[in-house]
């Protein structure tokens, strides 16, 4: 309808992913292998950093995947490898054809994904039972990997340590993700539907040392995903990251050493790498927009500002109109909220108190002094800035940088609040002054948390025609007569 | 739950907020261009005269810095009220008194000329009026009807009356207290009498937390006192409100000792506190 799908615009999780081994050596050659993720149709991976220390690196590309080993002489004593990178994952869906069979001949590859092995005894006489108990003479894809699924998926999921065997889960009935995946390959093979194991890993934030298995099936020229210890049927979600294929441990290692590892995984939205490109086939162009302002040397940030610029003042307008928050100005938060997206939440939010507890402190020996009100507010700015400056200047002096991030804080919206509430103050005291500073701090959190949030950027990139729909709600806003949130409690003594 | 929401809905039955206020009262019957007449305090006091209006004796205007010293000097010694022509909310009005022993005094301590020159000339660098330029006003210091001193003995007490087109709908006195700093600005810590518009009797009065009989610092009793003049103050607010080409207004009213009733000042979008004063909502109004 758009031209472009809706799923290629909004903001996409990214993970940043970090492996930690922990290795401790006695004096001889040691060594660690194992796999590193590769980019494909469905995981991206970017900003790999490997820091190895005294190791050796060797990599090597198989059937399984991206194999790499570490290795280093005469090592004594505790080594780090750390090894991170970025990774961005997409849920994946088959739709399997209801009618398709599992056919006789298959590509020459293929066969060996039908073999019975030590863990995967897929011609076992109880294994064979079972597959006929649950499948019967059925010859299509979806009823018998239904079926299989089911049983396995129904089974009690146990966290058991170690390897687990096709015909162990069976005989249990219970078992974790490589016993259950296991048994799915076991049961499928036994069908003559080639099946292999994947592993990798979830991609949830925070630090864990679990990896997860899953399955393969082989279905007209496609691996499809199947993972029956979550229940993911012909799909899998996007925070699964596939590290290698077949039926291997994630890591091996020569038996001389202390081992551990660690993953530890932090997601963070980001905008869709392919937004541009999709907007850049649409009918109704912004990216022609992009494209002009980039030509024109105006960075695109400046661009993103003023296209969420209505979008902040919708939120000071509802503060204002419905809620009944006072704030300095009527645009003003929304332009502090623009400030706080420069410097980042924390160092906005400071700036911004430490900018009223200035006015605030100068306030009553200027007006002591007997000044007329523009230099006093010139002496005032003045001193904000030499603050700001000092501040930041202590910060990189004891190497706490970010507290320079403070100076980003733009000047001239400094001025207006600083000014603001020196007016406030003398119009309507400290009190007054101080309340209506929180209720602005309120109000520019909301704003700052509309303007920054990657998906309303996309989706008023991709969709500028939403800015009617702002001009709509404030038609609404501009002719309703309710009473405002904090009304009802002003009004409260009209009714006994 | 159930009895918030009863409450809630009686709320919204009987009082008028700042939104509805705008769009049924203040755009339709007060039109902008308009506005300039109340909101100018000079104009405001012109337009009066010439209806015979009764407002406080101009001294001076003074309307630039380079003219301050020289106007100052051109004004009476006599005690007055110097404030912005286009402030709101009582802000930046300075009362002075003058006596020869004493020179300018300020709520009985001496304040410098100086002070006051300062004063003048944050008037008219715009800090009472939003930066916008404004005039000075210096005007007759009111002296206070005997009935209204023995109520309250700080600063300006007035009467606002909310009259629409050409009905009086609302009325409440306000007193000053201590901790006002002799204003007469509810939010700024005066407190507001109800006053019945049949007869100008006081009813209670409200400091923002609670309604009493008496006046929060002396003791004195309020409620059931009779303001003087009432059925002139009715005349007068009828007569301002036919002055205007403004249909909603909030009408201020000193009472002289011996001038009576005096026009201080009107307003075009007038305060809504008036509702909770009055325990009487305003809505019915535009029913």
């Amino acid at each position: 309808m758009y031209g472009y799908s809706f799923n290629n615009i909004l903001p996409t999780t990214s993970y940043e992913v970090s492996v930690i081994f922990d290795i401790e050596g006695f004096g001889d050659e040691i060594q660690v292998s194992t796999w590193l993720p590769i980019s494909n149709e469905r995981q991206e991976i970017t900003n790999e950093i490997q820091e190895t220390g005294v190791f050796g690196v060797t990599q090597l590309n198989d059937a399984t995947g991206r194999r790499v080993s570490w290795t280093a002489q005469a090592v004594t004593g505790k080594k780090l490898i750390r090894y991170s990178f970025e990774a961005r994952g997409k849920a994946i869906q088959f739709d399997i054809d209801p009618e398709m069979v599992v056919p006789r001949d298959l590509p020459p590859s293929v066969y060996q994904y039908l073999n019975s092995t030590a863990a995967i005894q897929s011609n076992h006489p109880q294994i064979l039972d079972k597959a006929d108990e649950l499948t019967g003479s059925e010859e299509r894809f979806l009823p018998i990997l239904t079926s299989i699924f089911t049983e396995i998926n129904g089974m009690e999921s146990r966290p058991f340590k170690g390897l687990t065997d096709a015909l162990t889960t069976l005989k249990l009935g219970e078992a974790s993700c490589n016993g259950k995946s296991r048994l799915f390959v076991a049961l499928c093979r036994n069908k003559g539907i080639p099946a292999r194991l994947v592993g990798g890993l979830i991609m949830d934030q925070g630090s864990k040392k679990t990896t997860h298995q899953w399955a393969e099936v082989y279905m007209g020229g496609f691996w499809v995903p199947f993972d029956c210890l979550n229940g993911h049927f012909a799909s899998i979600p996007a925070n699964y990251l596939e590290l290698y294929k077949e039926d291997n441990f994630l890591f091996s290692r020569t038996a001389n050493i202390e081992f551990d590892h660690l993953f530890i995984i932090q997601p963070k939205l980001v905008s869709n790498p392919k937004l541009a490109s999709e907007l850049k086939s649409s009918a109704f162009n912004t990216y022609l927009m992009w494209t002009a302002f980039e030509k024109a040397g105006i960075p695109l940030s400046l661009l993103k500002v003023i296209l969420l610029m209505p979008l902040g003042a919708m939120v000071v307008a509802i503060a204002r109109n419905v809620i009944g928050l006072k704030t300095f100005g009527v645009f003003l938060p929304a332009l502090i909220a623009v400030a706080v997206g420069y410097t980042g939440l924390l160092w906005g939010m400071l700036a911004f108190v430490l900018v009223i507890v200035i006015v605030s402190l100068m306030h009553y020996p200027l007006e002591r002094l007997g000044m007329l009100y523009t230099p006093k507010m010139v002496i005032m700015l003045v001193t904000v800035v030499i603050a700001f400056i000092l501040l930041s200047i202590i910060g990189i002096k004891m190497n706490y940088t970010e507290l320079a991030y403070i100076t980003l804080f733009p000047v001239v919206v400094i001025t207006i609040t600083a000014e603001r509430f020196a007016r406030t103050v003398m119009e309507e005291g400290y009190e007054d002054a101080i309340k209506i500073t929180i209720q602005t701090l309120v109000v520019v959190l909301g704003a700052y948390v509309a303007m920054n949030s990657t998906t309303m950027e996309a989706i008023f990139l991709a969709f500028p025609e939403l800015f009617l729909t702002i001009i709509a709600a404030m038609l609404l806003l501009g002719r309703w007569i309710g009473l405002r949130v904090t009304e009802y409690r002003r009004f409260k003594w009209l009714v006994r | 739950m159930m009895k918030w929401f009863k409450k809630r809905k009686e709320i919204d039955q009987v009082a008028l907020g700042i939104n509805e206020r705008n769009l049924k009262l203040v755009y339709p019957l007060n039109p902008r261009k308009y506005f300039h007449l109340a909101d100018d305090k000079v104009l405001t006091k012109a337009i009066l005269e010439e209806q015979k209006v009764s407002v406080a004796e101009q001294f001076m205007v003074i309307e630039s810095v380079g003219d301050i010293t020289e106007k100052w000097a051109a004004t009476p010694r006599k005690s007055c009220v110097i404030k912005p022509s286009k402030g709101s909310g009582g802000g930046g009005i300075l009362i002075v008194d003058y006596d020869e022993e004493n020179g300018w005094t300020k709520g009985g301590k001496p304040i410098s000329e100086d002070t006051i020159e300062r004063h003048i000339a944050n008037i008219i660098f715009g800090v009472f009026s939003f930066g916008a330029d404004d005039k000075v006003l210096i005007e007759e210091k009111i002296i206070h009807h005997k009935t209204v001193t023995n109520l309250c003995h700080l600063g300006i007490a007035d009467v606002r009356v909310i009259v629409k087109e050409g009905e009086i709908v609302m009325a409440m006195l306000r007193l000053p207290t201590k901790s006002s700093d002799g204003k007469a600005n509810l939010h700024q810590g005066a407190v507001g009498v109800g006053v019945d518009i049949e007869t100008g009797i006081l009813k209670k009065v409200f400091d923002l937390q609670s309604y009493a009989e008496i006046h929060p610092d002396s003791g004195q009793q309020i409620t059931g006192v009779q303001l003087p003049d009432w059925p002139k103050v009715l005349d007068t607010c009828l007569k301002v409100d036919a002055a205007f080409p403004l249909n909603y207004l909030g009408i201020d009213i000193a009472f002289d000792q011996h001038k009576g009733p005096m026009v201080l000042e009107i307003n075009v979008r007038p305060g809504l506190e008036i509702q909770n004063v009055n325990q009487d909502g305003l809505r019915r109004t535009i029913i």
